[in-house]
């Protein structure tokens, strides 16, 4: 939904990180786009 | 020869293309200054019909923004024809935000219609502390003080103005007007402004009358 | 009885009573009686406080005396912060769309962050403009090489950080100790503002709508799934809303507002309430010739209106939607307290019956020359709206 180089969805994160299959998938998944998604509010709250 | 009349309809019909191919036209016609005076007429005339569909509801303020950048479009065009002579002017005014306040688009749509009616502008910007204005005023000798604001602090910043201005001996040298969405007669009288207005059209008018007077 | 605060027994100035009173107010049901915020803005309530507001607002941890005396002297139902933009961020950026005025008021002057000629690219990657052209057009500090503006970007991000989570503590604090409402909130845009306002201008949105309509209405379904994200996260408890200042449509001729404002907007609005939220709309200036529209958006948005006229407002909307605002702002600063009291009653007489009313003025106070004056208004007037408010 979001294309653009600058933001990376999970499903794209997870197929570039083959090195994070035997970790806990919600957990990191959570962490990791929190701050994808925190940098994209960030942003767009800089343009309100 | 160009059709006064088709132009100043263009103007009032904010009909950009059309304004602009008349003009370009004109002006590649070589024409005399007392001709490009005309179309400057002819011009203003198409901005107080904007001001008039304006006030009487058909027109709003997005309109009123669009005219002023038609407006200044067309005396970028027709500056190398008008010559330096020009119209007199109607009169002077030195025009502000006051201070504390940033917003401008109020004012600049004044600015556009006061221009387009032949007075001269003089406008300081944004966030003017009173000292600007009297330092102006003692400069050029304006006939009219405008001052502008969104924010209800707004209301404080110009009475403290026109108190500086009392106090500099100013005050009697000048007609003010208040202009912005928190101005009313309460604030009018509270301010000591001799006018007020929350419409630029009307704002004109009163600026007109006082000249002519 | 009203609400569900009277039944399960919750005295009207605890926090869980006063938190009952909205969620059955953002449910459509008559709460116990009529909720309200005092709405002073931040740097009303430092002026209040005797301080200076830029001091306050670069050294934030004192903004928990400024809200406690606040909290003490006015009632109100909510913590009373209403906008607020911290500097320290916007400075470490070198910010020109906000700016601190001479009075130490966080302003918005115009700008322009995309050029006209840069639609297309904005249309076909809204983020990826926003990233490479907007945002470094806008914030100076960060148009500069690449390893100072990751740099620059990180500490701006900390700074954000660090004032948000000392704003938070503050806020659960004095909720805590003032039995205040428990609300959550995120801000989001209606897609056409958010063009206009940051974007293009208010000049340049104007021009745009005669010269490139069709780029006008593409950028605001560009933008849309953005500003969805944005009033997604962080998720709101129940009560909260998502808060939408709504902005150009007053000043729109009516056939531009149904092209170009309004589908996106409502496609927004729909959005949030099929995700379960509650959307609270500022309804800047008048908005009276759009009042049929504003009936379409999804049962229980509530709306906070500047200008209009609060009898036909309720007549058209007010079984349907929650009403807010219309109390001038401006009449506490210029009027006595027998003309501010009377406006309170007026406006409690014709909004509150049924319910579906929160009590607020139609715009944050500011500071002004007469902090005392404004004071002594506030504070009769809310305690009046408390103590009238029953249902």
């Amino acid at each position: 939904m979001f294309c653009s180089k600058y933001y990376t969805s999970w499903e794209e994160y997870r197929k570039q990180h083959p090195e994070l299959a035997d970790k806990p998938e919600e957990l990191v998944a959570l962490k990791i786009q929190k701050y994808e998604d925190d940098l994209l509010n960030f942003f767009l709250g800089l343009l309100m | 020869m160009i059709d006064l009349s088709l132009l100043a309809k263009a103007v009032g019909d904010l009909d950009e293309d059309k304004m602009l191919e008349l003009l370009t036209e004109f002006v590649a016609s070589n024409p005399t200054e007392d001709e490009a005076q005309t179309v400057v007429g002819a011009c203003q005339k198409g901005m107080e019909v904007v001001g008039d569909l304006f006030e009487c509801g058909e027109y709003f303020v997005g309109d009123l923004i669009f005219a002023g950048e038609l407006m200044t479009q067309s005396m970028d065009i027709l500056k190398p024809v008008i010559g330096s002579g020009g119209e007199a002017k109607a009169g002077k005014i030195v025009l502000a935000t006051v201070e504390g306040d940033l917003h401008d688009i109020g004012k600049n749509i004044f600015r556009s219609m006061a221009e387009a009616a032949g007075f001269e502008i003089h406008d300081l910007g944004i966030d003017q502390k009173p000292e600007a204005f009297i330092q102006k005023i003692k400069e050029v000798q304006p006939e009219i003080v405008g001052m502008s604001g969104v924010l209800t602090l707004a209301l404080e910043s110009m009475k403290k103005t026109v108190e500086k201005l009392q106090e500099a001996g100013l005050r009697d040298t000048v007609k003010i007007i208040i202009g912005g969405n928190p101005v009313t007669v309460e604030a009018c009288k509270y301010i000591g402004a001799d006018a007020f207005t929350t419409s630029a059209a009307e704002g004109v008018k009163i600026c007109q009358a006082w000249v002519n007077n | 009885m009203s609400g569900m605060g009277e039944q399960l027994g919750l005295s009207q100035t605890s926090g869980e009573g006063r938190t009952q009173l909205f969620k059955d107010l953002f449910a459509g049901i008559k709460p116990q009686r009529v909720p309200l915020t005092n709405s002073s803005s931040v740097e009303f309530s430092i002026a209040h406080a005797g301080l200076n507001i830029a001091e306050v607002l670069w050294d934030l941890p004192k903004l928990e005396y400024v809200l406690d005396k606040a909290c003490r002297d006015f009632i109100s139902d909510t913590v009373p912060i209403g906008g607020i933009r911290i500097p320290s961020y916007y400075q470490i950026l070198g910010s020109r769309p906000i700016v601190m005025s001479s009075s130490g008021f966080m302003q918005h002057p115009e700008v322009v962050g995309l050029l006209a000629e840069e639609y297309d690219e904005f249309i076909s990657s809204p983020y990826n403009c926003i990233v490479e052209k907007i945002i470094p057009r806008l914030y100076t500090a960060l148009d500069t090489e690449p390893d100072k503006k990751a740099l620059t970007l990180a500490k701006a991000m900390k700074a954000y950080c660090d004032d948000y989570a000392v704003l938070g503590d503050i806020r659960a604090k004095l909720i805590e100790k003032y039995g205040l409402a428990s609300l959550s909130s995120v801000t989001s845009e209606a897609p056409f503002d958010f063009v206009a306002d940051f974007l293009r201008g208010f000049k340049g949105i104007i021009g745009d709508l005669r010269r490139y309509p069709g780029k006008v209405a593409a950028a605001c379904e560009a933008i849309l799934p953005y500003l969805i994200k944005k009033g997604s996260s962080p998720d709101i408890n129940n009560p909260g809303f998502v808060f939408l200042p709504l902005h150009m449509a007053p000043y729109l001729r009516p056939n531009d507002f149904e092209k170009f404002y309004w589908p996106t907007f409502k496609a927004l609005v729909e959005a949030f309430v099929e995700a379960g939220k509650t959307v609270n709309l500022f309804v800047e200036s008048d908005w009276m010739r759009y009042l049929p529209y504003l009936y379409e958006l999804p049962e229980n948005t509530v709306m906070r209106f500047e200008f209009g006229e609060p009898g036909v407002v309720k007549k058209e909307l007010g079984e349907r939607h929650i009403l807010s605002g219309f109390y001038p702002a401006t009449l506490l600063q210029t009027g006595s307290k027998q003309q501010c009291l009377d406006q309170a009653k007026e406006l409690l007489e014709i909004l509150a019956p049924g319910g579906r009313y929160w009590f607020q003025l139609d715009k944050q106070i500011l500071p002004c020359n007469n902090t005392e004056k404004v004071a002594n208004n506030l504070q009769a007037v809310l305690q009046y709206v408390y103590d009238n408010g029953k249902y």
